[in-house]
């Protein structure tokens, strides 16, 4: 299996007024294959929209490395950054916000096609995106405010093929959709993957989509990674107490949850952990291969 | 067994700029037991929302009621006066929304705004700090929230001092308009389950406006399934995620993601949400159902009852017409 | 455009009309070479300070064709007229005159309207030196409601640009353009204006002090437009649309001038509308003091300093203010018109 990212040790701080300290990327070390859709399971707070916009560019890491075909991202300026953006692309989670208001739709699709197209090349191949998504291309010149959520939804995608990227950043997609929409927004995504031999980031906190839609799955808690492999090995058999508790939780199962007060330098989930040790309150768990391809960041193991 | 809220035949309607009457909500029926929980489960635009407004007597302007009454602990709160609203309003029902930081004030404290929700006359301040106290209690937050600004609190314990304020009051029902969606997905679990134990504890009915139909199987008494303002379907969960009786629900479960293997294709529902500008002739769901037949086409199902069940299709009862199309 | 003016004709009647008496009032400002009886530097010794002598259109209660009634000088010193009815001066058109240059080439003797041998028609009076004020009024016009117009785009455009800059790549660009923009707007406006103008030799050609007041007005006035735009665009910056367009690799540029600066205008159009009246009371305000716009060209400000201050003017030919009353009503126009716009923009309200 070809390697298609590859992040080591990447993190990402930001400094609030008081001088206080938000790490909202701890570490993160990870690999996302080629053709594969790797979901990012987690609450807010996790991290999980940072690791999404860091991997396309649109915030630098603090540190770390990243890797994109074995070419290192971090450092990369000005024009080269710019032509490899084109690689990768995302779609955001609020349909109403990520267009813009005052754009056609067709001028939005048509903005990420390559230079060297004559215009009206550009309008025929903003005419096949739209399609392809299930716009009819004829209501192409209407504003973003004259389409439902679902549909505007169709022409973030539309546009974020637009550059032909061979790699797409989810998300929350479907978050903001009615259920029947997201079913219709959900094979859409899986369509276009098969078509165009996509390799997707899908991040979500719903559960029963990841379980659905991803291959391999990392689970995240505030800035780490706690629990990270294979879909069917992360849903039937969690090994980390935090994702035993979000599968209940997304199952309506009860769960015990006592938040402990009280800030500590070890595991950041020690605070809510029902199995919590001595050990958990002082030093922070490296993610260990439990089994073949599935990694917990977890002392109990 | 009184029941606590009887709507009956509730027709809503807007008026456009042009002066039309555009029909929203067509003859809603539902009824609710003392110590029951109904979900109103739809997607946007089926009408859910603006049937809680309507008990609530929060209808926007240019939105009115037609026809039909809604009884809540046996008056009727259509024809109440705007005191008798203040009244009935906090005291016999309370209120929650989706987003609790909207609906807080930022500069008062989560205490001082409970305390302010307290009716009961002829308290002294001391009593209703108490109270307030021990509601805080029952919401599952400490004493000291008491002080606290809405800023300092999180998502879920914010919405918990929504809901403290709402049942301050001892209020008979509860209306919760979609209280979970905003909140991350373990924080809402204890929410649904702080609803769930209050019922009993402080008795209270619950209607629970939600999309999520997963959710409302999971811990409500009944589902009523809304569409292009009607109510297509009301059963018992189990009854309604085992074997739904209307098309709509049925194609609506087909679209939850957890009844598919991997990779598998879910199967959507034709077409969109018709805009209620423009809805169709016959039954409202026809363009987009598989079994629709000719009278489908034609009018528009009556509710029919079957075992304490409801459902708005003409697959049912005595209407069902020997000439059948696709 | 004209999606926008039918939208406000709807929402707004006050707007409305404000935006048509403005176009008119403009009109009148460009054709005034057309429109008046007289150029404006024409003296009519005899009949200084006269008050407004209009048409009248009815004699011995008949509907005649308009005219108007000689001028007794009754008293030369006290600068007394009456109205001598036994002197009829029909109003014609097309009237003769002092040569003079439409436009500045086209050369004519022509006016549209006036009167022959020793009728005059002042239709607001005469100020000091005899001079028609309807027609000084009227070129007027063209200073101050032009420079309104041109400071004002000088302003936009600094403010949008430097503003926008600022707002959108941050640090240290950010931090110098808004001390600079803070030191400008500690000064109070009126004071700055004096001093700049002071800076500058006070015998300069009317060209060259009609583009130093432009000059002065739109460096004072970019400041707070700048740091409003810089506000505006800090958030627009965060919206999801402007990261995907990132996303997209598309350049700096291109994202500030197709997404950040577009979704300002609403704000930026109606700033602009009501901060004209700034200037052209700016102007006004200059004029007055004798630092702006010299004689004999008129403007409404230079108008109304021969005025103020003077209290036999005031109390005894009150016409001499009507040019206040422009600047009045001018001002009152662009304030209706700028919450109209501010209304009719807001996609809120769409």
């Amino acid at each position: 299996m070809e390697i298609m990212w590859k992040l080591i040790d990447v993190s990402k701080r930001y400094h609030t007024g008081k001088g206080r300290e938000i790490l909202a990327l701890d570490r993160i070390g990870m690999e996302i294959y080629k053709g594969e859709t790797f979901g990012v399971i987690g609450e807010s707070g996790s991290g999980k929209t940072t690791l999404g916009k860091v991997m396309v560019g649109l915030i630098e890491p603090s540190e770390g490395r990243i890797y994109f075909r074995d070419r290192c991202l971090t450092g990369l300026k000005g024009k080269e950054l710019l032509n490899l953006r084109k690689e990768f692309q995302i779609v955001f989670q609020d349909p109403y916000k990520s267009l813009n208001p005052r754009m056609r739709v067709k001028d939005a699709v048509m903005e990420g096609i390559r230079k060297g197209m004559g215009r009206k090349e550009k309008r025929e191949k903003v005419k096949e995106l739209l399609s392809m998504v299930g716009i009819e291309p004829k209501i192409m010149d209407n504003y973003p405010h004259q389409f439902s959520g679902g549909e505007r939804q169709r022409i973030s995608i539309a546009r974020a093929l637009s550059t032909s990227p061979s790699f797409i950043v989810c998300d929350e997609p479907t978050s903001n959709l009615d259920l029947s929409v997201q079913a219709k927004i959900l094979n859409l995504f899986m369509e276009l993957k098969e078509k165009f031999h996509l390799t997707y980031l899908f991040i979500s906190h719903n559960i029963k989509v990841m379980d659905f839609i991803a291959d391999r799955v990392a689970v995240m808690f505030k800035g780490r990674i706690v629990e990270y492999g294979k879909r069917e090995d992360v849903m039937k058999h969690p090994l980390h107490p935090y994702t035993e508790v979000l599968i209940s939780s997304a199952f309506f199962k009860k769960v015990e949850i006592i938040e402990k007060e009280g800030i500590t330098s070890g595991c950041a989930f020690s605070s809510l952990c029902p199995y919590v040790k001595e050990r958990c309150y002082i030093e922070k768990p490296e993610l260990k291969e439990v089994e073949k391809g599935h990694l917990v960041a977890c002392f109990r193991i | 067994m009184e029941e606590i809220l009887n709507i009956k035949g509730l027709e809503v309607v807007l008026k456009d700029i042009r002066g039309d009457e555009i029909k929203i909500l067509y003859s809603v029926d539902l009824s609710i037991k003392k110590k029951e929980s109904l979900a109103l489960v739809g997607e946007s635009g089926s009408g859910k929302t603006i049937t809680a407004r309507t008990v609530m007597g929060l209808l926007p302007e240019h939105m009115s009621v037609k026809k039909g009454e809604v009884f809540l602990c046996g008056r009727d709160v259509l024809k109440a006066s705007q005191q008798e609203l203040r009244d009935i309003r906090g005291v016999k029902a309370g209120f929650i929304f989706q987003e609790p930081s909207s609906y807080l004030n930022p500069v008062f404290t989560a205490g001082s705004q409970i305390y302010e929700a307290i009716k009961k006359e002829g308290l002294k301040g001391d009593e209703k700090k108490a109270m307030c106290m021990k509601v805080l209690k029952d919401v599952g937050l400490t004493e000291d929230v008491y002080w606290r600004y809405p800023h300092q609190l999180s998502g879920g314990m914010q919405q918990r001092v929504m809901i403290a304020m709402a049942i301050v009051n001892h209020p008979f029902l509860l209306i919760a308009d979609e209280p979970t969606t905003a909140l991350d997905v373990t924080t809402a679990a204890g929410i649904i389950e702080l609803l769930k134990n209050l019922t009993e504890s402080y008795g209270l009915s619950l209607l629970f406006i939600t999309h999520d139909i997963s959710l409302a199987a999971s811990f409500t008494d009944k589902i009523a399934v809304m569409y292009a303002g009607r109510i297509v379907e009301a059963s018992h969960p189990l009854r309604i995620m085992g074997s739904p009786l209307h098309p709509y629900t049925e194609k609506l479960i087909a679209c939850l993601p957890e009844r598919y293997k991997p990779g598998e294709r879910i199967k959507t529902i034709e077409g969109a949400v018709p805009d209620f500008r423009s809805l169709p002739e016959g039954c409202p769901f026809h363009p987009r159902c598989p079994y629709q037949m000719d009278i489908c086409r034609r009018k528009e199902p009556p509710a029919i009852t079957i075992d304490g069940f409801t459902v708005r299709c003409f697959r049912y009862g005595d209407n069902v017409e020997t000439d059948r199309c696709e | 455009m004209k999606v926008l003016i039918k939208r406000l004709k709807k929402r707004n009647t006050l707007s409305y009309i404000s935006l048509w008496f403005l176009v008119f009032l403009y009109g009148l400002a460009i054709l005034a070479d057309l429109i008046t009886p007289y150029p404006y530097d024409l003296q009519h010794r005899q009949y200084a300070l006269c008050p407004p002598v209009l048409p009248h259109i009815f004699y011995n209660s008949r509907l005649v064709r308009p005219f108007v009634y000689g001028i007794e000088v009754v008293n030369p010193a006290l600068k007394e007229y009456k109205e001598d009815t036994s002197r009829i001066y029909p109003v014609r058109f097309f009237v003769k005159g002092p040569e003079r240059k439409l436009f500045g080439f086209i050369k004519t003797e022509r006016y549209l309207f006036g009167t022959e041998g020793e009728g005059r028609i002042f239709l607001f009076g005469t100020d000091n030196q005899g001079r028609d004020i309807f027609s000084r009024v009227l070129y007027g016009a063209r200073i101050s409601l032009s420079i309104g117009i041109i400071g004002v785009s000088i302003s936009f455009i600094l403010g949008l640009l430097i503003g926008g800059l600022s707002g959108y790549f941050g640090g240290w660009l950010d931090t110098l353009m808004m001390r600079v923009v803070e030191l400008i707007m500690m000064f109070p406006f009126f004071y700055l204006m004096l001093a700049l103008r002071a800076v500058f030799p006070p015998n300069l050609s009317s060209l060259q002090v009609y583009l130093l007041i432009v000059v002065i007005l739109s460096l004072i006035g970019w400041a707070s437009l700048a740091r409003i735009i810089r506000g505006m665009v800090l958030s627009i910056r965060e919206e999801e649309y402007v990261m995907a367009a990132r996303a997209l690799g598309l350049s700096s540029f291109r994202i500030i001038t197709r997404h950040i600066l577009p979704n300002t205008f609403s704000y930026t159009i109606t700033a602009i509308t009501l901060s004209i009246p700034d200037y052209i009371i700016g102007e006004s305000a200059l004029s007055l003091l004798g630092l702006g716009i010299q004689e004999p060209y008129p403007s409404w400000g230079n108008m109304l300093s021969v005025a103020v201050g003077n209290l036999r003017i005031l109390t005894g030919a009150p016409w001499m203010l009507i040019p206040g009353f422009f600047i009045f009503l001018t001002v009152l126009a662009f304030n209706f018109l700028g919450d109209g716009i501010r209304d009719v923009t807001d996609p809120k309200n769409w």
